[in-house]
């Protein structure tokens, strides 16, 4: 019978068939190979499309960015003062918004106004997505000045530094969130702990060890919760005692984890580790999620985001929200505080953008005062310094996050490459070495130096 | 009487009264019927699978990087992508390591699977059903689904798995053990969830191979006197071997570029120490956005997966067409 001649094609075609499921998995979604067009200019210094004629701004913000009553005060407000303009606003979730940012701006019809995490604006930055702004700079608010720490750069300083690449603006700071040290107002009144007096690390894990030895009847109780591979928390430490992660030498990367001060960040962090906590020697501070075992009451002190003060007061009644409290991390040396990790996000134009004069100007009604502190009321640091100086008691948890940002914050090297760092994280690996016993601090900090600055010195 | 064409033609073979037009439609609607039928099923293949292959082929002799993407550069670089992968030595680290971690993964898979399905044969009717509805369910969970339950087993503080052993208290206190910890042990992890689903398809497909063996042949066996270990060796083995080679071949095609699982537990982790092919292909591709380069990795994926499949097909088609 000829048709048994099909099977083994068949099998072919089966094994053609999964086979090739690998090949297919990383095509990226725009077509590349079809024409070797001439490269389109990256930017245009003057922004195209007069805003007289009218027509929709389409703006993408992330979820928990701002609140939906803030996006439509600020929306209606520029849609009055420009005639004729519509705001099409949509909320994106962090889940694979990188992929999504990029499939969006290679497109012919990418959203007018993207935010990005100030970790992830880089890669898009060096890439030539996003419209040069460096002339705008004074136009949307952001001073004179682009060195990020001078009285005329009115940007929070790392904030502004994720939106430069290469001496240029492509974005603008939107706001910032940082770390400071939350705990139970009620179990430091029962040790009869005074938090304004934990000026100092040892002063804080000092109180930790009492609060352990006050708490130990609760079941795997920690005074001061530390995950082993809370590199956020790592590296403040390595800040404090004036070490870097990595410093860029000319356009070489150099890891800096092995030089005597970062090694100093690390067993601070070993100390703290080994001091009141309870937390996994393998694991990060999301898994489980600290703010869930604070509480469950297990945890009098830890170091975590402002907004887990929400999560780990919850809805469900446990907790009250006059028992949890925060206050700023103390430094190695007394009366300071750590330079904390600013995370936050940047606001950035699209390069092929058809409304940039419209974008400009809604970027410049967003970096008001007005709406700077409408920001800071819903829980944000603002870009602008002078609003996040101004914040008040009346936001006292706010009030402790900005001002350590405005005493010092640092956030990662500023290059895309170091999203592949942390997709495959070095320094996590090294956290747990060290805390398990299986290789010393200098041994494992030369490790993780290494595979740092393989992955950050490949090519662009 | 005039025949109806198409129909009439088709089921009366003895058409020796036909009309020379209906001799002609009838030859052409017998022999291209296969073909038309299966055009709409080849049109989606070529173009959802084929052309997203030929662009990843294409690719991987390109530098595509995200400035690319943006400025709809094409830059071909020949055989660059290529020389990166295979000059690197933790890139050949790691295509031994797929290649170990596949072989241990089939050979479990497909090892337990029989195991399971000879004693499916054994059992009577409420314990064999009991025993299919469990590996169903175990079938069913999605793989990302059955990562989370297995990290939480497994977790070093709150995981059932550490407080069991510890309970027995034979094997010393295991309170605080980190299964992730080294590589080997969390392969030992992402093996234990591969298979535990990938068993249940093995079993079910050998069992139903066991079920059209003539039961007379394991009757003669028994009274010529072979054991169980000889029954399976000279009657079972032999009888399905198309199968075996079949489910081997698809349990390596899976575990060479298993993905969800590798990357759910660890992300490739400890220190990359779980990193396969296709993790390695994800971390360059689409968390460096470096596509050129992760392109040439997925056409080395293939290439190897042919290298080593092709035998098999030959041997195969030859042991159909004898």
């Amino acid at each position: 019978m000829n048709t048994r001649r099909f099977i083994p094609i068949a099998l072919l075609a089966l094994v053609g068939l999964t086979a090739c499921q690998a090949a297919a998995t990383v095509a990226p979604a725009t077509p590349a190979a079809s024409t070797a067009t001439a490269p389109s200019a990256p930017a245009a210094a003057t922004p195209a499309a007069a805003t007289a004629q009218g027509g929709t701004l389409t703006v993408w913000l992330m979820k928990g960015s701002l609140p939906d009553n803030l996006v439509a005060q600020l929306n209606s407000e520029f849609q009055s003062t420009h005639p004729g303009w519509t705001v099409n606003y949509q909320v994106q979730n962090w889940d694979g918004i990188v992929a999504k940012l990029t499939t969006a701006l290679a497109s012919n019809n990418p959203p007018d106004i993207v935010e990005m995490g100030n970790t992830q604006a880089a890669a898009f930055e060096q890439a030539g997505a996003l419209m040069d702004l460096t002339s705008q700079r004074q136009a949307l608010g952001g001073g004179t000045s682009s060195d990020g720490t001078s009285a005329d750069e009115l940007w929070l300083g790392s904030l502004n530094d994720s939106s430069m690449w290469d001496g240029k603006l492509y974005a603008m700071p939107f706001y910032a969130g940082d770390r400071v040290v939350i705990y139970r107002k009620d179990l430091f009144a029962a040790a009869g702990i005074d938090p304004k007096t934990l000026t100092s690390k040892d002063k804080l894990l000092a109180a930790a060890k009492t609060l352990q030895a006050k708490n130990a009847s609760v079941k795997d109780f920690s005074g001061l919760y530390t995950a082993g591979q809370n590199w956020y928390e790592l590296a403040q430490f390595i800040w404090d005692e004036g070490g870097q992660i990595a410093v860029n030498n000319n356009g070489t990367w150099q890891a800096q984890l092995e030089s005597a001060a970062s090694m100093k960040g690390i067993q601070d962090y070993v100390d703290y580790f080994k001091a009141a906590s309870t937390g996994p020697a393998d694991n990060d501070e999301m898994n489980p999620p600290q703010y869930d075992i604070f509480h469950q009451g297990r945890i009098g002190m830890m170091i975590g985001n402002l907004w887990e003060v929400g999560s780990a007061i919850g809805t469900d009644g446990k907790l009250k929200a006059d028992q949890v409290g925060v206050f700023a991390i103390p430094g190695h040396v007394d009366g300071t505080t750590v330079p904390v990790f600013l995370g936050g996000s940047d606001l950035g134009i699209a390069a092929n953008s058809k409304n940039q004069q419209a974008a400009l100007d809604w970027l410049k009604l967003e970096n008001s005062e007005k709406y700077q502190q409408l920001s800071a009321q819903a829980g944000n640091i603002p870009a602008l310094k002078s609003v996040a100086a101004a914040i008040g008691p009346d936001n006292p948890n706010l009030q402790v996050g900005a001002a350590e940002a405005a005493a010092g914050s640092r956030f990662t090297p500023n290059d895309p490459r170091w999203a592949s760092v942390e997709a495959n994280n070095p320094i996590k690996a090294m956290m747990t070495q060290i805390l398990t016993g299986k290789a010393s601090i200098a041994d494992a900090a030369k490790a993780a130096d290494q595979q740092i600055d393989q992955i950050m010195n490949t090519p662009l | 009487m005039r025949m109806q064409p198409g129909v009439d033609a088709v089921s009366i073979p003895a058409a020796g009264r036909a009309a020379p037009s209906h001799r002609l439609l009838r030859r052409l609607t017998r022999g291209s019927l296969p073909y038309l039928a299966i055009l709409p099923a080849l049109i989606t293949f070529v173009v959802l699978l084929g052309y997203p292959v030929v662009l990843v082929i294409l690719l991987s002799f390109q530098k595509y990087n995200l400035a690319e993407l943006f400025n709809h550069r094409t830059t071909w670089i020949g055989l660059d992508n290529y020389r990166e992968i295979l000059g690197n030595a933790q890139v050949i680290t790691i295509i031994v390591r797929t290649f170990l971690f596949t072989i241990a993964n089939v050979a479990l898979t497909v090892g337990l699977g029989t195991l399971v399905a000879l004693l499916l044969d054994r059992l009577g009717r409420w314990m064999r059903l009991l025993v299919s509805s469990a590996m169903v369910l175990a079938w069913a969970v999605p793989a990302v689904t059955g990562s989370v339950i297995f990290q939480w087993l497994f977790d070093s503080k709150f995981g059932v798995v550490n407080w069991v052993i510890s309970s027995l208290g034979v094997f010393g206190d295991f309170t605080n053990h980190s299964w992730f910890d080294t590589g080997l042990s969390t392969f030992a992890i992402i093996t234990m969830l591969i298979v535990w689903q990938a068993v249940p398809f093995v079993a079910f497909s050998v069992f139903a191979g066991i079920g059209s063996i003539p039961r007379e042949e394991f009757e003669a066996a028994r009274v010529d006197g072979a054991g169980e270990r000889a029954i399976f060796r000279w009657i079972t083995l032999p009888s399905l071997a198309p199968l075996f080679m079949i489910l081997t071949f698809l349990s390596s095609i899976w575990d060479f570029k298993v993905f969800t699982q590798i990357w759910t537990m660890r992300q490739g982790g400890p220190a990359g120490e779980t990193v396969t092919l296709s993790i390695l292909a994800y971390q360059v591709g689409i968390a460096g956005n470096r596509f050129g380069v992760a392109a040439a990795i997925s056409c080395v994926m293939v290439a190897l997966l042919l290298l080593v499949l092709v035998p098999y097909i030959r041997r195969m088609i030859r042991e159909e067409g004898a």
